[in-house]
């Protein structure tokens, strides 16, 4: 077969692979692991109902058994399976920072547009709300919300959402703010381009990778975040499986069966350092690409 | 019939530090349809903010005064919806550095044609169409090809005519060129002239070609105008800019020119350093380094005279006229 005849079919995976060294050049090899244990989490709590048993199911003939074939981590206090329950926990406990930092940047991104955009009056007052936003604490702000509105995943996601939205809007704005005054977008200017157009066109996709470096550090701090409320009772309510639910489990300590405990605080640790360590080298690229 | 652009006691302030300071004083020219004005100054004398506030691009803080009235519309009180339509479709600006003009992120492609497809309404495949036509007519071979890539991928002076492309497509009345040579090499510089030169004579636009070259200048325009500090201190028809030129600063100018025909010793400069246009005096900008200055240049600024078709800013613009100053290239130099 000859050269010619192959390229076309090989066409689409170099596409990807050129993908995938960009990334590895940005996030070194470190960082290439950490997505690839992310993936694999997001994977299993995406896939959770093919591969994982009920986590509700109870065997209560092996009340926290060590690992064994049928449960390969092991059981808790109620015969649940701990590995079914870690892959089950998975769907909330990542699902809830999906829905703060994407709520959070959804309404960010154009606030810093705004305030980068106009400058001025309207730049001071968005800075100043967005001070007053930062003094106030999320997870109190958390705590309020669900004293108004009950328990559950979706109260406690907006009110870190609103927390976590300042942190975000700075971050976009300075970097906006940045590129405002650069020739080329004088350029669209005086072509005539409309200031909306500017910004969705032109300043936003420039600065989409300091955004991203913030929404990744951002997804850490929101994983811990909710996995302290459900810790506390806010957030997810048992039996539904949750990391956060599952380290608040005071029976394992007085059983002796402390892996329980110690399986999701792992998980916890593991994803936040991940992406946080993702995160921190896509902003220290960007730093290094902006001298 | 009536200019295309006038522009009366321009005056522009920006904050430098905490305060606003000048960086403009009361610049007044017209440009007729078809004209082309080339303005030339040191770095600094307000050049580029001319071009700028003519289309009201100006920096955040800016303070301005005056009237800039573009075919009869007042562009300092525009309404926003007027003013985009006037940068879309009357004035045209082309950029010093193309590379930094032209969004990296984009192709060449959706850089020439965004303005028509999302401003105009145009089709895609028409304003591609159009793209295509006008890069060939800027001297850019397999403008299909050029289309496609994106600005890292094109020189500076290939850049430079696709932004001249772009102008243009936009079909303006005016182009304002703001040192659209600076940032190239020489035999690049050289071909972008002749292109950009060209392509306005032919679609009769009107522009106003900043640049520090006096030469250049010259060749290019039909009125130059020289700024100093801030100061439109002398407005003279081109054949005249290189030969008779009646304020000093002009004179002084073309005497710091290297001469090609014989070996100089030492380029002749202006004693002294240039202002910055917040410094000016109460006096004439140019008197701590003028050769003619007498008291009076000291104590009062000039007020613009208008000698036949020239308007100077001196205070001895007449009698220096009517002695028909000094022939530049013999005389002494000065300092």
């Amino acid at each position: 077969m000859s050269a010619t005849a192959i390229s076309p079919v090989a066409a689409v995976p170099t596409v990807r692979r050129r993908r995938v060294a960009r990334l590895h050049a940005r996030i070194g090899t470190a960082g290439m692991v950490a997505v690839a244990f992310l993936a694999v989490v997001a994977l299993a709590a995406i896939l959770a109902p093919l591969i994982a048993p009920n986590p509700n199911a109870e065997d209560l003939l092996n009340i926290t058994a060590g690992p064994s074939l049928g449960h390969p981590l092991g059981t808790d206090e109620l015969g649940r399976n701990l590995l079914s329950r870690l892959i089950w926990g998975a769907r909330t406990s990542l699902l809830g920072p999906l829905i703060v930092i994407g709520a959070a940047t959804g309404v960010a991104v154009p606030v810093a547009a705004v305030a980068g955009w106009r400058g001025g009056a309207v730049d001071l007052a968005i800075s100043r709300l967005l001070d007053l936003m930062f003094a106030f604490p999320g997870l109190l702000l958390a705590i309020l919300v669900v004293a108004l509105y009950g328990t559950g995943l979706v109260p406690c996601s907006i009110a870190l959402a609103i927390s976590y939205m300042p942190w975000i809007a700075r971050v976009a704005r300075s970097g906006i703010v940045r590129e405002r005054h650069k020739p080329y977008i004088a350029a669209a200017e005086v072509q005539g381009v409309s200031g909306f157009a500017i910004c969705v066109r032109h300043l936003i996709p420039n600065i989409s990778s300091i955004i991203w470096s913030q929404v990744t550090i951002s997804f850490g701090y929101a994983l811990v975040d909710l996995a302290a409320l459900s810790f506390l009772g806010l957030n997810i309510q048992p039996p539904t499986s949750d990391w956060g639910v599952m380290v608040n489990n005071e029976n394992a300590l007085l059983d002796g069966h402390p892996v329980e405990v110690l399986y999701p605080c792992l998980l916890i640790v593991l994803c936040v350092t991940a992406v946080t360590y993702v995160g921190n080298r896509l902003a220290s690229e960007e730093e290094r690409r902006a001298r | 019939m009536s200019a295309l652009l006038e522009v009366d006691q321009l005056a522009v302030q920006l904050p430098i530090g905490q305060r606003l300071r000048p960086v403009l004083h009361d610049v007044s020219f017209t440009l007729a349809r078809g004209e082309v004005l080339a303005v030339v100054g040191e770095s600094g004398s307000g050049k580029s903010m001319t071009a700028r506030a003519i289309v009201r691009l100006l920096p955040p803080g800016a303070a301005s005064s005056g009237r800039v009235t573009f075919d009869g519309t007042d562009v300092g009180s525009a309404t926003r919806a007027q003013l985009r339509e006037l940068r879309a479709r009357r004035v045209g600006m082309i950029f010093q550095d193309p590379r930094a003009a032209i969004n990296p992120i984009h192709r060449i492609g959706d850089f020439l044609t965004e303005a028509l497809v999302r401003d105009r309404r145009m089709r895609k495949a028409e304003a591609h169409e159009r793209a295509v036509a006008v890069l060939g007519e800027v001297g850019i071979d397999d403008p299909g090809r050029r289309l496609r890539q994106h600005p890292h991928e094109l020189s500076g002076g290939m850049l430079q005519r696709v932004m001249i492309a772009s102008v243009l497509l936009a079909e303006p009345d005016l182009i304002l060129a703001d040192e659209p040579t600076t940032a190239l090499d020489v035999t690049t510089q050289a071909e972008v002239v002749a292109v950009l030169g060209d392509l306005r004579r032919e679609r009769a636009m009107a522009m106003v070609f900043i640049t520090h070259d006096l030469e250049l200048a010259a060749a290019i325009s039909d009125r130059v105008a020289v700024m100093y500090a801030g100061y439109l201190v002398e407005t003279l028809p081109a054949a005249q800019a290189l030969e008779r030129p009646i304020h000093p600063y002009t004179e002084a100018l073309l005497r710091s020119r290297p001469e090609l025909s014989r070996r100089m010793a030492a380029i002749p400069q202006i004693p002294g350093r240039p202002l910055a246009a917040h410094e000016a005096t109460g006096g004439c900008p140019f008197q701590p380094r003028c050769s003619y200055a007498i008291e009076r240049c000291a104590a009062e600024r000039p007020e613009p005279v208008r000698l036949g078709g020239e308007s100077v800013m001196c205070h001895r613009a007449q009698e220096r006229r009517a002695a028909g100053s000094a022939p530049v290239g013999e005389g002494t130099l000065v300092r």
